[in-house]
């Protein structure tokens, strides 16, 4: 939220007003001059953030023979989208666009054929659309979609415009400053990972355990079918790479019974990547579900039909999203479906996977705890490591681990995906396979060539749910083997602590890689490293001397 | 009376965050650098919105004062104290 924007729109925005505080401090936004967008698109820096919000009819109003002339409306629209194109050339920031075609017509011209309004505003969306496959980064948004939720007559006002040229009421101004904060929010942060689950009067109507399977409110009419889309729009998020997780005060045989028995149900028991089921508090229980999974409070989202539940977990655990939802259960299919925290803008091969993933993950952690030695129970489960090259399909999973992974991260380099296009060199991702599945693309690895003897290992991270398996010391074998194939000397690491990435604290020292307290240190060789490091910690390892342990778990 | 005044300042302080406000009573639009045409009005959407009232464009361009604000808002009935 905090890096520099600039925002310019085809007529006035207020700059200033306390709508536009949501965007973050007011030292880091830049409006460009009335109407100037232009001068905006070919002045914006490479590391701007460029917003541009446009009103169609400014085209017609500022040149009103254009409204008769459908050539020249034609060659507006063109010039507006080379401009934007090489704007979208030149940056490596985002670039967010809201368009807005809206303008009072009477009703009898809407239906009797298509206005030139119209064709200018399909003319730019389709455009847009050809430039957004083109380029990544870019987020075209139909503001009046967004305004028609509060009423198009809310969101203008006309008085607004005679006096200062802008469009928008205060109403109007609020939707867009709001909605584009909602996607800024997303560029810059990852989804929430987990939706917490209550079972009964939230998945199903009416308490289990009282009125037994088939008295519970599920199915096809009224309310019953309420539940069933609820538990579709869940169903739909958990394919998009949300996991879901039960939390009920319950008998868990009551509750398994209904995942099996019950013909409306849609969530299925295989959905489900973790449960707690029991009588203790839900607090506790989210906590181990979150250790359980390994993934990080900040994370989950909690959905529980009763207040008193969810005022206590709010209490106990601020971190975790306790979303508050309609005492009208008709409303809550469309709350969850439209809500930004899980949505993403791309979803990937992993997404559809995640579920399976976690169950592995589980049966994994089961099976080692029972194991009495690490090493052979390792090698009886076949692990088998690969490297993989970035390419046209990868390119975006490189991006998306870039952006997720917090715990098991040395440097927490974020790369977005027109970042990550140029990383080709020297870079590639880690596929891990054993017996309980695929595990997908799971490590990211990028190094930097220092000089001849020198390299810099720019980027190393690993998702958290193969942790147990060694893979972080086959992933340094293998940077240390290339590195020596290469004929370099020396691999340089850093880590950079946070709050997130303790679990890689000593990964480094682990596998034999030396603190290096000064960086005149006579090892150095005199290389600068202010290029490359941050203030974090610099390792560095002999490519010749370092034996990685752990290594031979891999076949 | 004197309770919207005060009120009048404190939309006055949202909206220019950064600004010290000159203590004087009957404040108007220019008493200050960052209060040009602009910010008043930014500052009047602010006292729209908070009194969920609508100034007519005649009223926008006329009032410069708080005296003149407070007597439309009377003029009004605004639905808050």
């Amino acid at each position: 939220m905090n890096s520099n924007k600039i925002i310019c729109g085809t007529s006035f925005l207020l700059p200033k007003n306390e709508a536009w505080n949501i965007l973050g401090p007011s030292n880091k936004i830049t409006f460009s001059e009335y109407g100037d967008w232009r001068g905006a698109l070919t002045k914006c820096k490479k590391n701007q953030m460029l917003v541009f919000v446009i009103f169609v009819t400014d085209f017609l109003y500022n040149s009103p023979q254009i409204n008769k002339n459908s050539k020249k409306n034609f060659d507006l629209v063109k010039i507006l989208l080379r401009n934007i194109e090489q704007h979208l050339k030149k940056t490596s920031s985002p670039t967010i666009i809201t368009i807005s075609s809206w303008k009072h017509e009477s009703i009898i011209r809407q239906v009797s054929s298509k206005n030139n309004l119209e064709a200018m505003s399909n003319n730019i969306f389709s455009g847009l659309e050809k430039l957004r496959s083109l380029y990544s980064n870019f987020y075209i948004l139909d503001l009046d979609k967004q305004l028609s939720l509060q009423g198009i007559k809310n969101a203008f006002d006309n008085r607004n415009w005679y006096l200062a040229h802008c469009r928008l009421s205060t109403v109007g101004l609020n939707i867009l400053t709001k909605s584009l904060s909602a996607i800024i929010n997303r560029i810059t942060k990852p989804s929430k990972k987990v939706l917490v689950l209550d079972c009964d009067n939230t998945i199903w109507g009416g308490v289990v355990g009282e009125d037994g399977v088939s008295n519970i409110i599920l199915g096809q009419d009224g309310l019953g079918s309420a539940f069933v889309d609820f538990q579709h729009a869940a169903n739909k998020i958990k394919q998009e790479g949300t996991l879901l997780a039960l939390c009920s005060k319950n008998n868990e045989k009551d509750v398994w019974e209904v995942f099996k028995k019950h013909q409306s149900m849609v969530l299925k028991r295989n959905d489900i990547a973790a449960y707690k089921i029991n009588w203790e508090e839900k607090y506790q229980n989210l906590k181990e579900l979150s250790s359980e999974l390994n993934l990080d409070l900040s994370s989950f989202v909690f959905w529980d039909d009763n207040p008193i539940e969810r005022d206590k977990v709010k209490k106990m655990l601020p971190q975790v999203l306790t979303v508050e939802p309609s005492n009208n259960v008709i409303e809550w299919p469309d709350m969850l479906s439209g809500m930004d925290c899980f949505a993403k803008f791309n979803i990937t091969k992993e997404d559809a996977k995640k579920t399976k993933q976690y169950q592995m993950r589980a049966k994994f952690t089961k099976d080692i705890k029972s194991d009495i030695d690490e090493i052979s129970f390792l090698k009886s489960i076949k692990l088998k490591a690969k490297a993989v090259s970035m390419n046209e399909s990868t390119i975006k999973r490189a991006s998306q681990i870039s952006m997720k992974t917090n715990q098991f991260n040395l440097r927490s380099i974020r790369y977005t995906e027109k970042e990550a296009l140029n990383l080709k060199k020297n870079t590639f991702l880690v596929n891990l396979k054993d017996i309980y599945g695929d595990h997908g693309l799971v490590g990211l690895v990028c190094t930097k060539k220092i000089d001849s003897k020198f390299i810099f290992l720019e980027n190393f991270l690993m998702s958290c749910r193969v942790l147990g398996r060694h893979l972080e010391s086959w992933m340094l074998n293998k940077i240390l083997q290339d590195a020596k194939r290469s004929k370099f000397e020396f691999v340089i690491a850093e880590y950079i602590p946070n709050e997130k990435n303790g679990i890689a604290k000593n990964c480094l020292e682990d596998h034999g890689f030396k603190l290096i307290k000064n960086t005149k240190n006579k090892k150095l060789n005199k290389i600068s490293l202010k290029k490359y490091v941050k203030n974090g910690k610099i390792y560095i390892a002999s490519v010749k001397d370092t034996k990685i342990p752990f290594v031979k778990v891999y076949e | 009376m004197n309770k919207i005044n005060n009120k009048l300042k404190e939309i006055l302080k949202k909206t220019f965050p950064k600004v010290k406000i000159p203590l004087k009573k009957n404040l108007k639009a220019g008493d200050f650098e960052q209060w040009d045409s602009l910010g008043h009005l930014n500052f009047l959407l602010a006292v729209e919105k908070f009194y969920k009232i609508k100034f007519t464009m005649e009223e926008m361009i006329k009032i410069k004062t708080f005296d003149e604000i407070l007597k439309i808002l009377k003029k009004k009935g605004s639905k808050k104290k």
